[in-house]
């Protein structure tokens, strides 16, 4: 009997056992996997229910783009506290790229910190100007900054103090690009933000992060160079739009929360899971029933001209059950949903006013009616925004149009009838629709993040945030000239502007609906003094995430 | 004469691959594309970037309806076992096929009778419940796939629909001479009805997957963030877009990318509907043989 050799039977063996070429094959692809697993990154995860089209780091266009924005450009001062006051520890604003932290009469030398932010120059400061000024609707071209040699200037308000002029210096910076530069960078004001145009966006960036993808629905952001921070360091940040806000609800309360949530309505729950509420200036916001001076149609027009008609309408507004529900009790207080302001426009001024009673009302309004003697009965439509669908519902909506025609058709007087109309469609849509001239009363929100200049210019004539139509015209008192002169005067300016809306009622403004910024108890961020608090996304460098999730 | 057609019974599809019916589709896809990729090319706002993109989302929504589907048949197959059972042996289907049919149509219905959103909504629950206890060896991308999955095949009585169609053809067919007379040929009446089956979900494969693709939208919607699922399908951005943005360059170039991708699909079923038609016209028929463990019927 043959005997077969002892290495071809061992090779027989090889090739017939499990532990064969496709085991060893498998076993190097498992330990790469193994070694290649993002452990070691750490993801910081954002839900947003704001859609975001145009991601531009100079427009600001939404909450969430400034976000990022702030995460992926340089800037010469960054906010990093407010309220409560300052602490030798933990200044308001703490020096960025700006090596000079004296700022004098609202003039900054520009001298740069070359460890923070290395080659960038007044060219760039330049460059920066010039986009922002390329684009009107802007709110960075509130200050009116202008560049003179090195020394950079906020033109309005004149003179500000310290405080202020900072935050106007808080602005993004962008690089300027070497040349040869394609026209979509020399003109970056013009160029819209969104898939594909990451290579750009990281050109004329130099933040800490970098754009890795951009779309509409989603931001992936990536650590642009190492820090000395730990391991817990966030490496990758992540934006996330949520379509509904029910949808980002319940993903708070699921297996995979998101680490920060941005602008959560302080009506809604925030449910089982640990989050840290802050409210950042960033969040002001007034909800607004603005009277429509460009509409077309004569009778509707000539009616929002009387002042009588405005101050009545604004009264009545205040009277009803929606408003005394849902922002506040009588006394402006906050009452859950919201904050009742009156004329004041800002949470923060003190110039809130008394609703009236409803008796009183009935009797003014009916005497106004009599006097005015409307021929056929008047109809105005109240073009209601998208985004106040979440924050005033179905059924506040038709109880205030309930309200508002109980009391504007009284018996014996031709009156005037109100309706609200549901909004249809997306922001575009309702921008489309106010623009349209066929709707002489808007139901919308306005942010103006604390600035107060930024509700000066909603109501200054000729300015790109007037979408009402203000003039001197349709409301005394208002002209592009008077109003830019109380913007210059600073504080006294302010005081005198709120004075003349008291009078004039050239919007009807009901309340603020806060929102805050949630932030999981996950995460470890630096603190504020006593009192104050962080502004979002401050120190971003040294957060750090405590407790890793569940991993994908 | 054209030579081509010569002998050729009438009705019977053409020997190409690519019948008539099958070059419209494929025409309108290249089209689809071709202005898709124009507009990449001719708008100043445009980034070749959106097509490759919009072809990830179209993928993501398709293999979510394409897994949805292949369970929709599997399930298909099952309960056919089940009528099978029931089918007496000999003769027409009968009371116990009737019966059993039936019994599975209230049941369908009865599982499919609320909207999609009520099963999106009974999933984020389940999610919300279990939470941390499922096992970390089940990846999260697999739970969240296997829900969108289970939404898309509850949804608005889809089953019912195609089932009842199914079962309705099949009744219909079995009352044709030619389907009766089975057992004098010795053959059965399963064995007819067999290719008449597949010849109706063959029919329905476009039309199904169309309508499961467009399921996505509500799936997308309701299990965003589900298990951390961040990335969302073609259909809920072209809703969100078209909201958000109206009839901007980048909606458009996704809807023709969407259209495109759908189309080439539609003529590959369409060309293998003309496929297996032609086989069976021709007579090659997959089995006319008594079924394995069923019983010959004697002429009779």
């Amino acid at each position: 009997m043959l005997r077969s050799r002892p290495g071809r039977d061992a090779r027989t063996r090889w090739r017939r056992t499990p532990v064969g070429a496709p085991t060893i094959v498998l076993s190097v692809l498992l330990v790469g996997v193994a070694v290649s697993l993002p452990g070691q990154e750490v993801t910081l995860t954002v839900a947003t229910t704001e859609y975001t089209a145009d991601w531009n780091p100079i427009s600001a266009s939404t909450y969430p783009a400034q976000l990022v924005t702030r995460l992926v450009t340089e800037s010469l001062f960054e906010k990093t506290c407010e309220g409560g006051g300052s602490s030798e520890t933990q200044p308001l604003f703490a020096n960025v790229c700006s090596a000079a932290s004296g700022v004098e009469a609202g003039a900054l030398r520009l001298r740069f910190d070359p460890q923070r932010c290395p080659g960038i120059g007044v060219s760039d400061v330049a460059y920066t100007l010039e986009q922002i000024r390329g684009l009107r609707r802007n709110e960075y071209n509130l200050y009116n900054l202008a560049l003179s040699g090195e020394v950079l200037e906020v033109g309005r308000p004149r003179q500000p103090d310290e405080w202020v002029a900072k935050t106007a210096f808080c602005f993004p910076l962008l690089r300027r690009p070497g040349s040869p530069a394609p026209s979509e960078v020399g003109r970056l004001f013009e160029t819209k933000m969104t898939t594909g145009t990451e290579n750009l966006y990281n050109r004329v960036t130099n933040g800490p992060f970098k754009v890795e993808k951009i779309s509409s629905d989603f931001v992936n952001l990536s650590r642009r160079t190492g820090t000395n921070a730990t391991d817990r360091r966030v490496d990758r940040v992540s934006v996330q739009y949520y379509p509904l806000f029910r949808t980002l609800q319940d993903t708070m309360d699921g297996m995979n929360p998101p680490d920060v949530v941005l602008s959560w309505p302080l009506r809604w729950e925030v449910g089982s899971r640990p989050y840290q509420p802050r409210k950042p200036e960033d969040l002001g916001s007034f909800t607004y029933v603005g009277f429509n001076f460009k509409v077309s149609e004569p009778a509707s027009q000539q009616l929002l001209q009387l002042r009588r008609f405005r101050e009545l309408f604004t009264k009545s507004l205040w009277a009803t059950r929606t408003v005394q529900q849902q922002v506040g009790g009588k006394d402006g207080g906050e009452v859950g949903a919201g904050i009742f302001l009156g004329e004041s426009f800002d949470s923060g001024s003190p110039a809130v006013v008394d609703r009236p009673e409803e008796a009183q009302l009935r009797v003014a309004v009916r005497s106004f009616l009599q006097d005015e003697a409307l021929g056929q009965g008047v109809r105005l439509r109240v073009l209601v925004a998208p985004g106040l669908e979440s924050i005033l519902d179905r059924s506040d909506r038709a109880n205030l149009e309930e309200d508002l025609n109980s009391l504007w058709q009284p018996e014996g007087v031709k009156g005037i009838r109100f309706e609200m109309l549901d909004p249809v469609g997306g922001p575009n849509r309702f921008m489309a629709d106010r623009q349209s001239g066929r709707y002489p009363l808007i139901l919308d929100t306005f942010i103006h993040r604390g600035n107060h200049l930024a509700y000066m210019a909603f109501l200054q004539p000729g300015n790109e945030l007037n979408d009402l139509g203000v003039s001197e015209k349709v409301v005394k008192g208002f002209s592009r000239a008077e109003v830019g002169r109380m913007m210059e005067a600073g504080p006294k300016g302010v005081v005198e502007f709120l004075g003349l809306v008291e009078r004039e009622y050239p919007v009807a403004v009901i309340g603020e609906f806060p929102t805050r910024d949630l932030v999981s108890n996950r995460l470890k961020t630096p603190g504020c003094g006593p009192g104050a608090q962080p502004m979002p996304f401050a120190g971003f460098e040294t957060w750090e995430k405590v407790a890793g999730d569940r991993p994908k | 004469m054209t030579g081509r057609s010569e002998g050729r019974p009438p009705g019977l599809p053409s020997r190409r691959w690519l019948g008539r019916r099958g070059v419209a589709p494929l025409a309108a896809a290249f089209l689809a594309m071709v202005l898709a990729a124009s507009i990449v090319v001719i708008s100043p706002d445009a980034h070749a970037a959106w097509l490759w993109e919009a072809l990830q989302r179209t993928a993501r929504s398709l293999a979510q309806a394409t897994i949805a589907l292949v369970l929709f048949l599997l399930l298909v197959g099952c309960l056919i076992a089940v009528l099978k059972a029931m089918y007496a042996g000999c003769g027409g289907l009968g009371p116990r096929f009737g019966t059993a049919a039936g019994l599975l149509l209230a049941v369908i219905v009865g599982l499919n009778s609320a909207p999609i959103v009520v099963y999106v909504q009974a999933l984020r629950s389940l999610e919300r419940e279990l939470g941390d206890s499922i096992p970390a060896a089940l990846p999260l991308w697999f739970l969240h796939g296997a829900s969108v999955v289970v939404a898309l095949l509850a949804a608005n009585a889809m089953i019912y629909y195609f089932f009842g169609g199914f079962v309705s053809t099949l009744l219909q067919e079995s009352r044709k001479l030619y389907v009766a007379s089975a057992r004098f040929k010795g053959s059965t009446l399963p064995g007819y009805l067999a290719e008449r089956g597949q010849m109706y979900l063959l029919g329905i494969l476009g039309p199904l997957l169309v309508y499961l693709l467009s399921f996505t939208v509500f799936t997308d919607l309701g299990l965003k963030g589900a298990f951390g699922a961040d990335e969302t399908g073609i259909v809920q951005t072209l809703f969100q877009s078209s909201r958000e943005e109206g009839m901007s360059d980048r909606f458009v170039v996704f809807l023709l990318v969407l259209m495109s991708i759908v189309l080439l699909i539609w003529a590959g079923l369409d060309v293998a509907s003309t496929a297996l038609e032609r086989r069976f016209r021709e007579g090659r028929r997959p089995t006319r043989r008594p079924e394995k463990g069923g019983t010959a019927c004697a002429a009779g």
